[in-house]
């Protein structure tokens, strides 16, 4: 996946892996909700190629029986919100990553869903292109591609 | 996160600039039987109206990704090897080999040896491969199947090392061969 500097508008390459169990009590601060919640292996940090440094993180349920993969949480580090951050497109990279791993699951059938804030419902819709079911919001088929090639790393 | 921080970072930042950095929680009043139910249903819409090219894509879509985890994870699994995917992307066509064998301009008994591990395809094999998967599976990929399964060989074959070690002269090192 990418992330953009937003100085230069630069595209990086992000590396996005589990996050070990033990480090998830350490960073409640920086990413906004407890980690230390969420079960193995459901929990995926960004980094930047080279970098430890963690910008994002996002917490995944796999729904088998709908081939579906609902989003529980999702955070970007704190000096990355609002005006003074330096790395963009780190949520939607996160995202992208998660649709892949729907595909790479179930093909065709794949979806990935969440359930949204009232105020936010529209705002995810608009930047991601989510659909709206009941409380739910999902992306499905063809279009879970179209999220991931946005966000693909293709520099390789 | 609390309420109370939920609404602090939407008076700092706005809706929009919140919902662009978080996925919140789910409220619990929200999970409802009916809501379930309605996304359960638009997906199953969704899922029937998939046209049959875009399925197919999608499907070709999973091996990509199940042959990119492959490739970039470090551990070898002899299942998993180029003959396997080979098969599973004759699978998801729904067609017979012999039919995959036309569509390459290859011998029926050329796939055959391939698919059996008895004969490696050469590049412009791979290449064709790439093609007729309308490029969603590049020839890099296939070659980087074939290239784990050289390496793996390469690095557990005793028997080479064995044979070749009459022909070191003289070694900076002092090395121990294994047995086995």
């Amino acid at each position: 996946m990418q992330v953009i500097d937003v100085k230069t508008g630069k595209a990086l390459t992000a590396v996005i892996s589990p996050l070990r169990a033990d480090r998830r009590g350490l960073i409640r601060r920086r990413y906004h909700f407890d980690w230390s919640a969420a079960r193995e292996p459901t929990v995926y940090k960004l980094t930047l190629k080279g970098s430890e440094e963690i910008l994002g993180l996002v917490s995944v349920a796999l729904v088998p029986q709908e081939e579906r993969i609902a989003i529980r949480l999702l955070a970007v580090a704190a000096e990355q919100v609002g005006q003074d951050k330096t790395i963009g497109h780190i949520a939607g990279a996160l995202l992208a990553y998660v649709a892949r791993l729907a595909v790479r699951q179930y093909g065709a059938n794949a979806a990935i869903s969440l359930v949204p804030k009232t105020a936010l419902r529209k705002h995810y819709m608009d930047r991601y292109g989510f659909e709206p079911a009941g409380s739910s919001l999902f992306i499905a088929g063809v279009d879970l591609y179209h999220l991931i090639e946005k966000y693909e790393d293709h520099e390789g | 996160m609390k309420d109370k921080e939920y609404k602090e970072l939407l008076a700092r930042h706005g809706a929009a600039e919140v919902a662009a950095h978080f996925v919140f929680p789910a409220e619990k009043t929200k999970s409802k039987p009916a809501d379930d139910a309605a996304l359960s249903e638009a997906l199953r819409a969704r899922r029937v109206a998939i046209a049959p090219d875009d399925r197919l894509r999608m499907d070709l879509l999973q091996l990509r990704y199940q042959i990119e985890d492959y490739i970039n994870d470090s551990r070898y699994d002899s299942t998993l090897s180029f003959q396997h995917f080979l098969e599973a992307y004759i699978l998801d066509l729904g067609i017979k080999r012999h039919e995959l064998a036309r569509d390459l301009s290859i011998r029926p008994s050329a796939l055959s040896q391939y698919l059996n591990a008895h004969r490696l395809p050469p590049i412009e094999v791979l290449v064709r491969l790439e093609l007729h998967s309308g490029q969603i599976i590049s020839a890099a990929h296939w070659y980087q199947l074939i290239e784990k399964e050289k390496i793996h060989q390469l690095s557990a074959d005793r028997k080479i090392r064995r044979e070749q070690m009459p022909y070191i002269k003289k070694s900076k090192y002092r090395v121990k061969m294994a047995h086995g």
